[in-house]
């Protein structure tokens, strides 16, 4: 969008208004970096700029297209990028809808959009490879110029638009719209174009110079024409000549401030501010070829060069070099009354036009100066390196050496007391100078004076390298400071606007307040734990400086960490080092930090004076937190979403970067990983954090931005990060554990229910059967005794008939007792409580055999029958009852059990080869023989019968016989 | 002695002694005589037909079948026919249901013989005798406390100690419908369990062994 010359309608008048305000910025103001193919691109040749909503700038190299995000190079060249056909990208373009148009010298236009690149060529229309310029017009319509015609796309087709009866055919090398709409078309003629109609523009012609390289509108409405004759503006119908420029004018450009920067050909890079004259830029890149120059959103300037691309930054902070000092190994910084800045190295300079020259003092020729101070009668003392110490004033130099009485001819620190006096810290001791008279005066211990300070009681407070000493009217005197800061290196000393004493030393900030001692370490906040200079702005800031960086503190913050009301302080940190070339400030001669009376701060470095300006310090830009990459086990993962981590990743990188494609030095980048991590980790250079063994869960990658100096972060990003469980720990696998463990649970509940039912109906069954047989025996006896008697009762008058009912109750009883005693004995027999009939049978003929020492036979025919419990013990009672007969009453030689089954009836039988049994018994009509009478009743009731068969001599066979046992069984039971 | 018609009984009890003992009391009383005996339900419903009696002194266990049935089944045929339980069992069940049946007059064994002979006479009669224990019993039965059909069916499958499922296969229903009839007669036995349900099932003769 803001490629070619279409960056004009942004900048508004007011904007331009306010630059004039601030015109008076020094070229140093900008912080500079430079990147050539030693640094990582493709090549030094820097051809074209583009920057896509994603914050990303794109660079178009004769070598490829980089992508740049502000830390990182990514290239996409013919080897990985098919539709580059070429590899020299000449000009970029992003439209409205943030696709990047892509054109090519040789390879024609390429488009790049959602991740795809697609080329056009001949085919899609496009007869010319070589794109020179493509521009977007206020409608939406591209306008594509090549080295042979101008072109419009059409939807997904380039259709040429010269060569008409309207429109000249003509090379075209530039094409900008102006504020009336019209396009500008430039190339080997200048035209405007208006409603389809091209207005020609005379160039006033010098040999082969007619080209037109760029044009540009800037917001004053001039149109400014580039030529490979050099710079015109547009008058009228015809073009004026911008007489300082001769050379060809390959890019121009208006920055946000209104400043018009010209990128020539051969001659380097000019501006032009507030309409005034094109001034040559001294901080541009180190060649003479300008090819092309960009604005991005944060306000950097991208200069392309045939040697590289620079980035111009505005910066706070900038450096006044000196030349002839490369270097030194020590420096001081003096603001003289006047406001002259004066810097003393391996040489003295003064600054001169914004420039560091060399000076020499008048009769100080080949003296190294170390330090100036300027006294209240306005004479100069200029402390040397092993000279001593000088004073000048307008008509005289006087000089003090150890001749005079100077206890040491290195001069550290001057400081002018009140009463005119001065004290000379030296690397010996400390001296006193009074009306040209020196003293030296002996400190506590003999060391070097590092930093003088008179405090507003008068009293002398003097740091040393080891130590700090208060002298009050002449006598040294103990103080609260200098206890805490015995044996402590002392490098500044400063009393603040509330009477705070602060020592800097190196091992932090200490202060005295009201017998009171403060510290201010790393722990506090301060940025290094060595201060070397204290300074004091008007604002209520107390200004520290360390060696690679300088610190502003609130002083009303100092002073609630003195009293307790704050734990930690934030500094704003200037990071000279990193921004300033790796420049390191110089602490040890004072002073070693100075404010300019426009309150600038100065500090001498081994690059030269290190300048802040406080005022310039712009507020960063909106700096959203990108991740670049998620690699994990190795395998980059794409960024999107959540992070979803497999159940056995071991290691997950996580790489991230504010998206500032300017310095990245003023950001400090911290994450945290929450539900993990505890503690914040600072991210340093590394942008990457790296995660082993997470256990399973929901986390949140957190990277939070900070601006130094400002408590609160200025950008934060939120990444969800979900590392699956193991199978084991999963949900649904937790679920069906539950699920299991529940149906589990389940089954043996219902187990043991069946199990407790079975219970249930083998108690009931078993109590059932003690039951019947209380039922068939004592209450069936008795209630017949019972009958027999009231019978008898009944019969009084016969007495032999009551008699015999008398007698048949004692019989009655008598089998009651001995069928009681049997049942018991039946219970008691477990061999009878069988549950499968064979079985049962086999028992018992086993058991007869043995307690008869005979023989018993046990024949089974057919399948096993299915009988119910109560069936199988009732049959087995009849067997038993018919076998014990046969073996005790029979006599017998054989006795066989034979069991048959035809799936229906179910028969058994006991044969005996015995002499059989009484008629009267057999038939069963003789009630006294109860065991028959009771096992014939025990079959009606299974719904089956019981045969006796029985001839004398010849044995008996007792049939017992059930049909369909079961349902049988069930009825009859009812 | 009472010139009254002389009351032509049939003895029917599975226990030989038991129809000695009892066709003795009858014998001994003038107006009564012992006409049949019968020690099973087929044999008692043979000698019905046989002798046609005025009554029948009835078991109701038999081996073969219940008496109520012998009950059911010969009045069926003989409305007229009377009978008079004589039985061990002392359920209000078993008394409900041998009056539904048609037995006029109910007897605990045991009883003394003039209960008996009393219970003969008035119900040759054509009245109704129960003695004192057993109107009581009688009166003290809750009417709510009657089974259907079915629920009875299920509840002597439940004093077999058989489970619902074996039941439901068994009575040819659902294991629900089976449930469903447990809960049923579990409310009108006021009872809590099966356990319990089966004990009072046999108590009050709702259900026998």
């Amino acid at each position: 969008m803001l490629s070619g010359a279409g960056g004009l309608k942004r900048v508004s008048p007011i904007l331009f208004a306010l630059t004039l305000a601030t015109a008076g910025w020094a070229q140093e103001a900008y912080s500079h970096r430079l990147w050539q193919a030693a640094d990582g691109l493709p090549s030094d040749v820097v051809q074209a700029f583009a920057e896509t909503p994603d914050h990303a700038l794109w660079i178009g190299t004769t070598d490829g297209l980089v992508r740049f995000d502000g830390s990182r190079f990514r290239y996409y060249q013919r080897e990985n990028t098919p539709a580059l056909r070429a590899d020299s990208v000449f000009c970029l373009t992003v439209t409205r809808d943030g696709t990047l148009w892509i054109g090519v010298e040789g390879g024609g236009l390429v488009r790049y959009r959602d991740g795809h690149f697609r080329a056009f060529t001949a085919l899609d229309g496009l007869s010319n490879n070589v794109v020179r310029a493509i521009f977007e017009d206020s409608d939406g319509l591209l306008w594509l110029g090549t080295d042979q015609g101008l072109f419009h796309m059409h939807g997904e087709r380039l259709v040429r638009i010269d060569a008409t009866d309207l429109i000249p055919e003509l090379s075209v090398h530039a094409i900008t719209q102006d504020r009336n709409g019209a396009i500008w078309v430039g190339g080997t003629s200048l035209l405007r174009i208006l409603a389809g109609r091209a207005q020609v523009y005379r160039i006033p012609l010098r040999e082969q110079s007619q080209r037109i390289k760029s044009i540009l509108q800037t917001t004053d409405g001039t149109i400014w024409v580039g030529a490979v004759s050099g710079l015109y503006r547009v008058a009228g119908d015809r073009l004026e000549p911008v007489p300082q420029i001769r050379r060809t004018v390959r890019v121009l450009r208006q920055t946000q401030d209104g400043t018009l920067w010209i990128g020539s050909i051969g001659s380097g890079l000019y501006s032009i501010r507030s309409a005034g004259e094109p001034v040559l830029f001294a901080g541009g890149p180190p060649s003479k070829s300008i090819l092309n120059l960009y604005e991005d959103r944060e306000g950097n300037l991208w200069i392309g060069s045939q040697i590289g691309m620079e980035r111009l930054s505005r910066s706070a902070m900038s450096l006044l070099p000196l030349p002839g000092s490369p270097d030194a190994d020590f420096g001081s910084v003096f603001v003289d009354r006047d406001g002259s800045i004066w810097a003393c190295s391996t040489n003295l300079y003064r600054e001169r036009d914004g420039v560091m020259r060399k000076e020499v003092l008048r009769g100080l020729r080949g003296v190294t100066v170390r330090n100036l101070l300027r006294a209240a009668d306005s004479s100069l003392w200029v402390g040397t390196e092993g000279s001593g110490l000088f004073r000048r004033s307008a008509s005289t130099i006087e000089h003090y050496t150890t001749a005079q009485g100077l206890s040491n001819d290195f001069i550290r620190v001057m400081l002018q007391d009140r009463d005119g006096s001065l004290w000379v810290g030296t690397d010996g001791e400390l001296n006193h100078i009074v009306a040209g008279r020196v003293s030296i005066v002996h400190l506590p211990s003999p060391v070097s004076v590092m930093a003088l300070l008179q405090d507003r009681n008068g009293d002398l407070w003097v740091g040393s390298f080891s130590g700090l000493f208060k002298l009050h009217e002449g006598h040294w005197v103990s103080a609260p400071l200098a206890a805490a800061l015995r044996d402590t290196t002392i490098w500044a000393l400063h009393q603040d606007a509330d009477g705070t004493i602060w020592a800097g030393t190196n091992r932090g900030l200490y202060g005295e307040s009201g017998n009171a001692v403060t510290a201010v370490t790393t722990a506090q906040g301060l940025p290094s734990h060595f201060v070397g200079q204290i300074l004091e702005d008007k604002k209520g800031g107390l200004w520290i400086n360390g060696l690679s960086e300088v610190a502003r503190f609130s002083l009303a913050e100092l002073r609630a960490l003195a009293e307790g009301r704050l734990s930690r302080i934030s500094p704003r940190v200037y990071s000279v080092s990193r921004e300033l070339d790796s420049a390191e400030i110089y602490n040890g001669i004072q002073p070693s930090g100075a404010f300019t009376p426009g309150g600038d701060l100065l500090y001498p470095s081994n690059k030269g004076l290190v300048r802040i300006q406080p005022e310039l310090q712009a507020a960063l830009p909106a700096v959203p937190i990108i991740v670049e990459s998620i690699t994990v086990d190795g395998r980059a993962v794409p960024v999107a979403g959540e992070i979803a981590l497999g159940a056995s990743t071991s290691r997950t990188e996580i790489t991230f970067a504010p998206a500032l494609l300017g310095p990245q030095e003023r950001i400090r980048l911290r994450y945290r990983l929450d539900g993990f991590d505890s503690e914040w980790q600072e991210a340093g250079s590394l942008r990457t954090a790296v995660y082993t063994s997470l256990p399973a869960g929901r986390y949140t990658f957190v990277v939070q931005a900070f601006e130094s100096g400002v408590e609160s972060p200025v950008a934060e990003l939120a990444l969800p990060v979900h590392r699956l469980a193991p199978f084991y720990r999963r949900p649904w696998f937790i679920l069906l554990l539950l699920v299991l463990t529940v149906a589990i649970v389940m089954l043996l509940h219902y187990l043991r229910l069946r199990r407790m039912r079975e219970r249930f109906a083998a108690v009931l069954e078993e109590r059932n059967r003690v039951a019947r047989e209380m039922h068939d025996t004592v209450i069936q006896g008795c209630s017949t005794v019972s009958v027999l008697l009231e019978a008898s009762d009944s019969l009084q008058g016969d007495q032999q008939a009551a008699t015999e009912l008398t007698a048949l109750a004692r019989r009655q009883i008598q089998n009651t007792v001995r069928e009681a005693r049997q049942a018991i004995l039946d219970l008691r027999q477990p061999s009878t409580d069988e549950e499968n009939l064979v079985d049962g049978l086999r028992q018992i003929t086993e058991t007869a055999s043995r307690e008869f020492a005979q023989s018993v036979g046990l024949e089974i025919t057919g399948n096993l029958p299915s009988l119910s419990r109560s069936c199988i013990y009732q049959l087995l009672m009849v067997t038993r009852e018919a076998l014990h007969n046969a073996l005790i009453h029979a006599h017998a030689r054989r006795v066989e059990v034979q069991l048959k089954h035809d799936g229906r009836t179910v028969t058994i039988f006991v044969k005996d080869d015995g002499r059989g049994l009484p008629p009267e018994l057999a038939s069963g009509s003789e009630a006294g023989h109860f065991g028959l009478q009771g096992m014939r009743e025990r079959m009606i009731r299974l719904g089956g019968s019981l045969e006796i068969e029985s001839r004398p001599s010849s044995g008996t066979v007792v049939t017992v016989r059930v049909t369909d046992p079961a349902r049988k069984g069930a009825r009859t039971e009812l | 002695m009472n010139e009254q018609k002389t009351i032509n009984v049939v003895v029917v009890d599975d226990h030989p002694f038991m129809r000695i003992g009892v066709s003795a009391i009858l014998r001994a009383q003038p107006d009564m005589s012992v006409v049949g005996e019968a020690a099973t339900a087929a044999e008692a419903i043979a000698a019905y037909r046989q002798h046609v009696p005025d009554l029948v002194v009835i078991d109701l266990g038999l081996p073969d079948d219940s008496g109520l049935n012998v009950i059911r089944s010969v009045r069926s045929r003989y409305p007229d026919a009377r009978f008079v339980v004589l039985t061990n069992s002392e359920g209000d069940e078993d008394i409900h249901q041998a009056l539904t049946a048609g037995a006029r007059g109910y007897v605990v064994k045991g009883m003394a013989h003039q209960l008996l002979v009393e219970a003969v006479r008035r119900v040759a009669r054509g009245e109704r005798y129960l003695p004192q224990p057993i109107a009581k019993t009688l009166n003290m039965r809750d009417p709510n406390s009657d089974l259907t059909a079915r629920e009875r069916e299920v509840l002597a499958q439940v004093v077999k100690g058989r489970s619902n499922k074996e039941i439901g296969a068994e009575l040819g229903i659902t294991e629900g419908t089976v449930k469903r009839h447990m809960g049923e007669i579990l409310s009108r036995l006021e009872v809590s369990d099966r356990t319990q349900a089966v004990i009072t099932a046999l108590r009050r003769g709702l259900a026998h062994l």
